[in-house]
């Protein structure tokens, strides 16, 4: 700053001037406050029973000679089934179900069918949305990636004559 | 009270006339530093972001799929259905019947002759605490007024050590 600088080497210690980089930090710092994301959404997607449900669909099931692999969440437990039969349950201990226990189940039926993806998930109506997406996040994570879902015991009431 | 303000004001008064005192800001200069390589690193660009509703908590799943910047998005709460800020459909009258017919009017029918609206995906966010049949209903309504694709909406997790990913 001084005129003749080569005079200024006397004093040894000289401080970095720090104000310019603090006024960048200082801007930058809020815009990267509001543009980050701290939580990530995903997106899972799945299919519901054909429109017009009913025989056409009930059909379509049915027909395939495929294994139809069915989740039911119940209150009690969950049951995995299929055209073949049922496995044995999934029940609930201490007020909740033990996930390992479903993931076993499912890898039983991976093992026996390496190529399925399709699954069906049902669900009773009480049932919270917590529990019914983490059965269906196991099942997507063995491989069954074509999530139909399907409610239990639910009150038809169709559209009236406005759709 | 006065005893000690007059003390601390002489105390003060001797070490202004003493030293002119530079403000250290190199503390501050460190943690901004960190804070920013922090912010960069969670930082986003791709990728649509969805703001979550109020009084809504998602639930976690491990899905790899991302949100689109297409997405027809309807937050489900007890209270009621929502598009962004808009509550479209309240459910003071809903008992638990698969059409909800106020969101039914909100946001269709979409007309078959019109493939882009068709084709637009519907992405439910649910709060985690809702029962199975609102949030079916909710479902079964966008996909009775003619949206093929449908989607829920989740906080993304690291896959369960235990449950691994085939």
């Amino acid at each position: 700053m001084r005129p003749g600088g080569k005079q200024g080497r006397a004093t040894p210690v000289s401080d970095i001037d720090m104000v310019p980089m603090m006024n960048l930090f200082t801007v930058l710092v809020p815009v990267l406050l509001l543009a980050a994301v701290f939580a990530n959404v995903t997106v899972l997607e799945l299919q519901l029973p054909p429109k017009g449900s009913g025989e056409e669909g009930a059909e379509r099931f049915v027909e395939k000679e495929a294994l139809n692999l069915m989740v039911v969440i119940s209150a009690e437990g969950i049951t995995v089934g299929g055209s073949g039969g049922f496995l044995p349950s999934v029940l609930k201990t201490e007020g909740h179900y033990d996930p390992n226990e479903l993931i076993a189940l499912l890898q039983i039926v991976r093992n026996e069918f390496p190529e399925e993806a399709e699954v069906t998930v049902a669900s009773e109506p009480t049932i919270p949305y917590e529990n019914v997406m983490a059965v269906m996040d196991i099942c997507r994570e063995r491989g069954f990636n074509q999530i139909a879902l399907v409610g239990l015991h639910m009150q038809p009431v169709l559209p009236g004559e406005g759709a | 009270m006065r005893v000690n303000n007059s003390s601390a004001r002489r105390a003060g008064a001797k070490r202004r006339t003493r030293f002119a005192t530079v403000l250290s800001v190199t503390s501050l200069v460190d943690i901004l530093s960190i804070l920013l390589i922090f912010l960069l690193m969670s930082f986003a660009p791709e990728g649509a972001v969805i703001h979550a509703a109020q009084d809504l908590e998602l639930p976690e799943s491990t899905s790899p799929e991302k949100v689109e910047g297409s997405d027809l998005v309807l937050a489900v709460t007890e209270r009621g259905v929502s598009v962004g800020e808009h509550m479209i459909a309240g459910l003071e009258d809903w008992k638990g019947q698969l059409w909800i017919p106020e969101l039914g009017a909100a946001i269709g029918p979409v007309s078959e002759d019109d493939p882009a609206a068709a084709s637009r995906r519907v992405l439910v966010q649910g709060d985690k605490t809702i029962p199975f049949d609102l949030l079916y209903a909710v479902l079964f309504t966008a996909h009775q007024v003619g949206y093929q694709k449908l989607a829920l909406a989740a906080y993304e997790k690291a896959p369960d050590q235990i449950g691994g990913v085939q």
